[in-house]
């Protein structure tokens, strides 16, 4: 047991095992992670029959691609001290607006700009209404979670929009270049994107320091209202282009192509992938490498035979464990 | 959540708590009840009355625990998924031949655990709420999902279906449970210092601990209860539609924030009342009678909800700052 002063702080005399936790997890999260993925992987080549047969870690990677880009894109608002359950609704409501706008004749392109906009004013909304409302993001999103879904059933009249065969969306699912799929370099470069403004921008900056202390920031000159809008506004900008990955690969557009699911599996993957839940820490490396492990475990619940139901509470028990590490690990100071 | 970081999105707390007084807020429902007796046809009706009070008690029980909870500044996102997986633990206990009001004891014991867990992440690691809250809603609706699986379907004994849609005198069962909630837990909070202890939990976390509130104990018991009474409020529901579904507590989370919500209680801590939670669950299951008997389509429904939440609690949080500066324009006009 630990022993806790007056304050109800944790004191420094917790004992060693805390402290070797803390140390272990401490330096360098992100290579910790990739380190954590190999294992992984050279465990389940042994173990889990067909993990190491040909293509299996390339469906791997492609299969997690949609993953990669949500899991960045929730990483804006994790790091802001907020948390996002609306990418759930915004995967489906991205997908009827796409599959609904090519359907009617418009050219895919512009029609997939239209949905990753749409998302990003569903982001916009929940961004303002966040910081200048002062709703608790948790509500403000799950309110969200609830209107985009009832809005996507309304746009798509309850129904399947089935896509026609042939389009360039369907070169994006299947396509590669040079030898890569086509959406594993969508997420590549959205995570490139994400590092460059998260450590090349004034934005990241500001980001990350209104994520570790708001009000010494908003002190500080900082415009923290805008660094919380835009990171809202990332969230489901990104939840959107991964909502067009996803359209494409089903070849459909369903108001139930996300779900609370999604919710769980985005942000398990972010937390997992070493971003605080208490705000300010987080590296576009560690949430990328948590969404591979994410989707390795998936895998391997599908080779192993494993009940997929039983995904939701695996991914439950992933977002308490790393709590409880992150918990151990900072020893947040209490208020 | 009592760690000010968590609440790191909120600029300022305390700007206008209980906007809008409460008696205000009774005046609003008696109105708007009787424009709608007036305009919806059969909505006035005895049967119908109980219907909407009926479907509100489930409401109301969760909604009882979770405003304990948000009392100490945290949430519970977890209610949702505790009444699914109870409701399938209940049928599977009535399955092995276990008495129906057994089985849903049993039922609020696992809730109780599953909020201990809730609690103990809180009260110990000082994690926020809303995280802690959200892997257990996970856990608790996955193992729903898994174990709903291939399971058999049981047939539920009458007298538990009676429980669910009968009435002694024209009330119906489920309200008379609500009420017996909601007195217990009044009595409990008034004759012993369990109401002062939440709601400095709540109010200034540190303050508490430095006065000597047992803040640990509080929070822990506000998660217990909040997840003893999701279980009780899926045993109502199971026995309601006489079936239980991996997702049918789902929409709960939603609505028992709301009722609290519409009932006043303050998302940031230290401010609710019990009953007014009720008349909150009580409102929400009106507009939903409401859409129903104006066959609105249920998409539409499930809009409203979602912007009535968001709306109130901004209300909530901006309400009274912007009565005030309505006010002073006002002055400021008179003046010129």
């Amino acid at each position: 047991m630990t022993t806790t002063d007056t304050t109800g702080r944790m004191t420094r005399s917790g004992n060693a095992v805390l402290g070797a936790v803390r140390r272990a997890t401490s330096q360098v999260p992100a290579l910790g992670l990739v380190a954590l993925l190999a294992i992984m992987w050279m465990v389940a080549s042994f173990t889990v029959p067909n993990f190491a047969s040909a293509g299996n870690v390339g469906n791997i990677l492609q299969q997690s691609s949609d993953l990669v880009v949500a899991a960045t894109g929730v990483m804006f608002v994790l790091l802001a001290g907020g948390i996002d359950l609306s990418i759930g609704s915004v995967y489906g409501i991205g997908s009827v607006v796409l599959s609904g706008l090519v359907l009617g004749g418009v050219e895919v392109f512009l029609a997939i700009l239209i949905a990753v906009t749409v998302a990003g004013v569903a982001g916009f909304v929940n961004g303002v209404l966040t910081h200048y409302g002062r709703i608790p993001s948790f509500i403000m999103t799950l309110g969200m979670y609830y209107v985009l879904f009832a809005v996507a059933q309304i746009l798509s009249n309850g129904q399947t929009l089935n896509l026609p065969p042939g389009t360039v969306l369907q070169t994006l699912a299947r396509g590669n270049v040079a030898g890569l799929p086509i959406t594993v370099i969508v997420a590549v470069f959205a995570a490139v994107v994400a590092w460059l403004l998260l450590n090349r921008t004034v934005f990241g900056r500001r980001l990350v320091s209104v994520g570790l202390n708001p009000e010494a920031s908003r002190l500080s000159g900082i415009p923290v209202g805008p660094v919380i809008v835009g990171a809202f506004v990332l969230s489901s900008l990104f939840a959107g282009i991964a909502s067009v990955i996803l359209t494409a690969r089903v070849q459909s557009g369903t108001p139930a192509l996300g779900g609370l699911d999604s919710n769980f599996e985005v942000i398990t993957a972010a937390v997992v992938g070493g971003t605080s839940l208490f705000g300010g820490r987080g590296t576009v490396l560690g949430v990328v490498v948590g969404a591979l492990i994410i989707r390795t475990i998936g895998n391997c619940i599908t080779l192993l035979d494993i009940s997929p139901l039983l995904y939701q509470a695996v991914m439950g028990s992933l977002i308490l464990i790393a709590l409880i590490v992150e918990a151990i690990r900072t020893r947040q100071e209490v208020s | 959540m009592p760690s000010d970081r968590s609440d790191s999105l909120v600029a300022s707390r305390r700007q206008g708590a209980a906007a809008i007084p409460i008696l205000v807020r009774i005046g609003i429902v008696v109105v708007l009840l009787l424009a709608v007796s007036l305009s919806v046809p059969y909505f006035a009706s005895v049967d119908n009355a109980m219907g909407l009070l009926a479907q509100a008690s489930i409401v109301a029980v969760a909604a009882l625990g979770l405003t304990l909870v948000i009392t100490t500044g945290g949430i519970d996102l977890s209610v949702g998924g505790v009444i699914s997986l109870s409701g399938l633990v209940d049928v599977i206990l009535i399955g092995a031949h276990v008495p129906w009001g057994v089985a849903i004891l049993i039922g609020m014991l696992l809730g109780g655990v599953i909020g201990a867990v809730n609690g103990a992440l809180v009260a110990f690691l000082r994690v926020p709420a809303f995280v802690a809250t959200f892997g257990t809603l996970g856990i608790a609706a996955g193992l729903a999902l898994f174990i709903a699986n291939g399971r058999r379907t049981t047939v539920l004994p009458d007298s538990m279906i009676e429980f669910g849609n009968g009435t002694v005198l024209q009330l119906p069962y489920l309200v008379i449970v609500a009420v017996a909630v909601l007195i217990v837990l009044e009595v409990a909070l008034r004759v012993t210092p369990w109401s002062m202890r939440l709601r400095a939990t709540g109010d200034n976390f540190r303050v508490a601990v430095l006065v000597g509130v047992p803040t640990r104990p509080i929070l822990i018991g506000a998660y217990v209860a909040s997840g003893a009474l999701a279980s009780l409020a899926g045993g109502m529901l199971t026995a309601q539609l006489s079936t239980a579904g991996p997702q049918q507590g789902e929409p709960y989370t939603l609505s028992a924030i709301a009722a609290c919500v519409v009932g006043g209680v303050d998302l940031m801590g230290g401010r609710g009342r019990l009953w007014a939670s009720c008349l909150g669950a009580i409102f929400l299951a009106g507009l939903g009678n409401v859409m129903n008997l104006e066959g609105v389509q249920p998409f539409i429904q499930d809009l409203a909800t979602g912007v009535l939440i968001v709306v109130a609690v901004l209300l909530s949080t901006r309400g009274r700052e912007w009565v005030a500066r309505f006010g002073e324009s006002f002055r400021k006009a008179g003046l010129r």
